[in-house]
């Protein structure tokens, strides 16, 4: 056969192999809507108790349970498609440490008595980071810029701290996950 | 071996679908590929149903690499 032959062989059957992001936008759009419905429940009614055990509760449980059937999710959607690309292996690392960190810090709140915009600046800051850093890998500007507008978000609420935290979460879950996972959703699925 | 240098891992029914192969010719490629060390095969059960999960390893990727410069020195005289 000859060479030239070959490296087209080679050419096509790595072009074969697309990079599958429906999975990584439907995780943003779930953890954007799940924790700004959230947000709403706590701001209209869970914030009346006085207790903290209770708003350690709120915010633990429901994100763990969500955890559990968006990992379940992965992991069909990862069986479904055959292979891993490095990429894709990328990103999971990324955000298994996220999720890692977020347990982090909510043990930290329990045992040390962390306020309640104080665990939220740090696990809105992580998740930050988080989405800059998958945006920059997958070379898609609103997932960077949805990460740039939680930071740009919570540098406000730091500046004006009469702004509701809890208007904090609701506009940077929505900035920052539900729209560029929409339109990562819509423009670059199939890709 | 162009495919498995482009994914982490994939699983044989991924392979058979790209390379255009048949089951036979492809498992004999992979078990001669897992003799020698270029890729690893990992056997698992899912849902009951057999499955074999393949990574080239660095020897593999060596290996390509020098096949590839090799048609590209060849390609070039």
């Amino acid at each position: 056969m000859e060479s030239k032959k070959q490296i087209e062989i080679i050419n096509q059957m790595i072009n074969k192999t697309k990079e599958q992001l429906r999975p990584f936008s439907l995780n943003l759009i779930f953890w954007g809507v799940l924790i700004s419905i959230m947000s709403i429940i706590y701001f209209n009614v869970l914030h009346l108790f006085e207790a903290d055990i209770y708003h350690i509760l709120f915010w633990s449980i429901i994100p763990l349970l969500g955890s559990g059937f968006m990992t379940n999710y992965n992991i069909k959607a990862g069986r479904k498609i055959g292979y891993e690309t490095h990429l894709s292996r990328t990103i999971k690392i990324i955000w298994i440490t996220f999720g890692i960190a977020w347990i982090f810090i909510i043990l930290l709140s329990v045992f040390h008595g962390f306020v309640g915009t104080i665990i939220q600046f740090l696990i809105l800051f992580t998740s930050a980071i988080c989405l800059i850093i998958s945006g920059i890998l997958i070379k898609y500007l609103p997932v960077t810029l949805g990460g740039g507008s939680i930071l740009v978000i919570l540098t406000l609420s730091a500046i004006f701290p009469e702004i509701s935290y809890v208007l904090v979460n609701l506009l940077s879950l929505t900035l920052g996950f539900t729209v560029p996972g929409l339109f990562l959703y819509f423009h670059k699925s199939n890709d | 071996m162009s495919t498995l240098i482009s994914v982490d891992t994939c699983d044989f029914n991924y392979l058979l679908k790209v390379t255009e192969s048949t089951k036979g010719n492809l498992s004999i490629q992979l078990k001669k590929l897992g003799q020698e060390k270029y890729i690893n095969v990992k056997k698992c059960f899912e849902n009951n149903y057999p499955k074999t999960r393949y990574k080239i390893t660095s020897k593999g990727v060596k290996l390509f690499e020098q096949f590839f410069k090799d048609i590209q020195t060849i390609k070039e005289n």
